[in-house]
């Protein structure tokens, strides 16, 4: 009798065991990965601030409103016709494909690739590093160090920059337009 | 993003009450019959003779120490090892045990009590010497934690059916692509005796919270 018992109650641990085991298997497996890459919701405006750290991407791949300010490290990933924006941090970064209009001031440092018909926008920074795609136009406005590369044509203004370094496709130099732009391809 | 922190928010909650109220309501349902337990904390030896413990078991943590953030679920064992049946005081009945084991936890950065930022994936050098991020987490990210602790055991044992422990250690972590961690790791719990040589264990702490059975063997 008493062996009996024992060996229900056994059976009731066992049970109990294989209960909570199969519970978590079944909450790992629903638990799957999301997809898409962020998530701010195309036409929305995503705005970051306070703490260290914020990178913020576009779930819906196009069409986001980024903001970032008052932090350390900013950054945003978009696809295309993206607003991308950062301020008063230390390093700002934007990923960006076609149509984008990209604003980073205030900040030490500023890197951006951008795609075609790209309007980046760097103001009151130590470094402003752009990568862009045909079409664009970069405007570095009190800048130390201006470096943009074009991948196509371009036309890059600089007012109260150290340096500005402009190179165009095939690491040709640019162009110097009468309206005082630096330009890859025509003014 | 409110909607998910908040349901997550209420899940954990939930679990978290549910470990405590099944351990509560054991306390409850075996009170007249704790009332007869002879209380050995005078006894220096352990109410239940086992050299080894082992305790397979369902996980939960929240703020994961390394990249990862949000909260997770997943399983796991310990196993104990007792190295020293009269434990550190005379004439108090605890125990001394070295504690290993293994956790895997699925977290979800979305299910953070405080709320989730994304976080970059991959950066690339760009122009003037810049640093871009190219890619990012989605809804928080998802982080596959594998932890590793190493504790010393502090047993107490009360009486024939219910003990507790703390859990003093190390937990080494593997995160994916991030590599290896180690982080402090402090636990305290209990145990109820539910068959002779068996016993429901709960043990909170951080970075994880456990509730199993134990096999004393």
């Amino acid at each position: 009798m008493e062996g009996n018992h024992l060996l229900m109650k056994h059976n009731v641990s066992i049970a109990v065991l294989a209960g909570i085991l199969l519970a978590t298997l079944s909450i790992l497996s629903a638990s799957g990965c999301h997809s898409g890459d962020g998530s701010c919701a195309q036409g929305a405006t995503c705005e970051c601030s306070e703490g260290t750290d914020c990178y913020q991407g576009c779930a819906d791949g196009d069409g986001c409103d980024l903001y970032c300010h008052n932090m350390v490290h900013c950054g945003g990933v978009c696809g295309n016709g993206c607003a991308l924006q950062c301020h008063d941090v230390n390093d700002c970064s934007s990923s960006c494909g076609a149509d984008c209009n990209i604003s980073c001031h205030n900040t030490v440092s500023c890197g951006a690739f951008c795609g075609d018909n790209c309007n980046y926008d760097c103001r009151s920074v130590d470094r402003c590093g752009v990568q862009v795609g045909p079409g664009s136009t970069v405007a570095c406005t009190s800048v130390t160090t201006c470096v943009v590369e074009c991948q196509g044509t371009c036309r890059v203004s600089c007012n109260d920059v150290n340096n500005c370094d402009v190179t165009c496709p095939g690491g040709a130099s640019p162009t110097s337009c009468t309206n005082g732009l630096l330009a890859c391809g025509p003014c | 993003m409110k909607s998910a922190r908040s349901s997550f928010a209420l899940f954990f909650v939930r679990a978290t009450l549910l470990c405590a109220s099944m351990f509560i309501g054991l306390v409850l349902f075996s009170a007249s019959a704790e009332a007869r337990d002879q209380v050995v904390i005078h006894n220096a030896r352990t109410p239940i003779g086992y050299d080894f413990e082992l305790e397979p078991h369902l996980v939960l943590g929240t703020n994961p120490p390394g990249y990862g953030t949000g909260s997770g679920v997943g399983i796991g064992a310990r196993g104990s090892v007792v190295v020293a049946p009269e434990g550190f005081i005379r004439n108090v009945n605890d125990s001394i045990a070295v504690g290993f084991g293994l956790d895997i936890g699925h977290y979800t950065g979305s299910w953070a009590i405080q709320g989730y930022r994304d976080q970059c994936l991959h950066f690339q050098p760009g122009p003037a010497g810049t640093s871009i991020c190219t890619e990012v987490t989605s809804n928080g990210g998802t982080y596959n934690y594998v932890f590793i602790p190493v504790v010393m055991q502090w047993n107490f044992w009360f009486t024939q059916r219910w003990s507790a422990f703390a859990e003093p250690g190390v937990d080494l972590y593997f995160l994916g692509n991030h590599g290896l961690g180690v982080s402090p790791a402090m636990y305290v719990g209990g145990r109820c005796q539910i068959a002779e040589r068996i016993t429901l264990t709960v043990r909170l702490g951080y970075p994880t919270f456990a509730f199993g059975a134990s096999f004393m063997l």
